[in-house]
């Protein structure tokens, strides 16, 4: 791949960096990544990928931009209130970098449609924000053999573990989704907005150091951190030979969609299960 | 259909046996670790107990790894820690949108 002038200057700080170099950022601009979730997690990942200049970034989300989003979606911004998610990511991606081909899917990752959609892309990147589809992504990557990042978020917390094929995956640390009625009803957990750059940053990272092949992955591990106390843990694990998807006997060999908890402010007002965050 | 249960039983102990190698003393003092910090406590004491102790706010949503390995949740009461283990509790962290009163009050 030849580099522009341009793209010489572009890329100079990527580069400079020897583990890197030109041939690092031909691979960058080679890859091709899937983002699922243009939200908090999708934000900066989105963002991160853009600048790096990786070739071609999948984004797929049904929603269309809310206010309370703006919080920590930092792709998103007031304009762009009630547009579709994936058109105003896509928008900023091209105005950081016009050098990235963006393909947008505005729908909703299914049992139906998943295998489908990840087979194009090197790397996918797990940015939503509810278990069905984060054990969805699980299992569709593990079935494909496709590299991806797990990631999740709450309040000031934040986890994640990259998989490759062999490594532990999402399913051997925790076995299956939790059933919707055991999540007392909605978003009254709340999310500090810096928490998600901290950790979709984190997920950024990681691909590109898959991309580039360069450092140690966090395969076998997961990351989690706590905001308040800045406390970091690695928690090592392993491929567990019960794991449902990717164990000696999986008892998941097909994809599903798990049932989604109700999720909104009216059905929370009328259940008054929990009082109201200060 | 009950042999079949006897052998998964057995594979069961087995199991723990193996992965328990220290004895089941009556009850001693053992320094145990969970999420990275120290715990002082009298064993045996199950997994079931511990999570008790911890004062787990949604147990049925807590994941255990014992020394690295996952512990099935139907594992829970008759897997007992013992000196020097180390116990990490995983919980679901969905997004902004999911909520569970995970936190282990302190």
């Amino acid at each position: 791949m030849d580099f522009t002038e341009e793209q010489i200057q572009r890329y100079s700080r990527h580069i400079l960096l020897q583990d890197v170099g030109v041939e690092g950022q031909e691979k960058i601009n080679n890859g091709k990544v899937l983002i699922v979730g243009a939200g908090g997690l999708g934000a900066p990942i989105a963002l991160y990928l853009a600048a790096a200049g990786v070739g071609t970034i999948g984004i797929i989300d049904g929603d269309v931009v809310d206010l309370s989003n703006l919080q920590r979606q930092v792709i998103h911004f007031t304009p762009d209130v009630n547009k579709p998610k994936v058109i105003s990511a896509k928008e900023k991606i091209n105005l950081i970098n016009p050098d990235v081909k963006v393909i947008t899917y505005q729908k909703l990752l299914t049992a139906e449609n998943v295998l489908e959609i990840i087979q194009d892309y090197d790397f996918v990147v797990d940015g939503t924000d509810n278990f069905p589809v984060k054990f969805l992504i699980n299992d569709a990557c593990v079935i494909a053999k496709k590299p991806f990042s797990h990631g999740g978020i709450l309040r000031f917390d934040g986890q994640t573990l990259t998989y490759v094929p062999g490594s532990a995956c999402y399913r051997c640390l925790f076995h299956s989704p939790p059933p919707p009625n055991a999540v007392p009803t909605c978003s009254q957990a709340g999310v500090l907005g810096a928490i998600a750059g901290m950790l979709g940053t984190i997920q950024a990272a990681e691909v590109l150091k898959y991309l580039t092949g360069v450092g140690d992955l966090l395969t076998n591990r997961l990351l989690t951190f706590n905001a308040k106390t800045m406390e970091f843990r690695t928690i090592k694990s392993k491929p567990d030979y019960n794991c449902p998807v990717c164990g000696d006997r999986p008892t998941v060999t097909g994809l599903v969609d798990y049932e989604q908890a109700v999720c909104d402010i009216e059905s929370h007002k009328k259940t008054n299960k929990m009082t109201p965050n200060p | 259909m009950k042999f079949k249960t006897d052998i998964r039983t057995e594979t069961k102990r087995k199991r723990f046996s193996i992965q328990n190698k220290n004895k089941i003393n009556s009850n001693k003092m053992s320094k145990i670790s969970v999420n990275g910090k120290a715990q002082e406590l009298e064993t045996p004491i199950s997994i079931a107990e511990l999570i008790k102790l911890n004062n787990v706010a949604q147990p049925s949503m807590v994941s255990i790894q014992l020394n690295g390995q996952f512990v099935n949740r139907d594992d829970f009461a008759d897997t007992h820690v013992s000196d020097g283990d180390e116990l990490d509790f995983l919980y679901f962290m969905g997004g902004g949108q999911s909520s569970y009163q995970l936190t282990v009050k302190d």
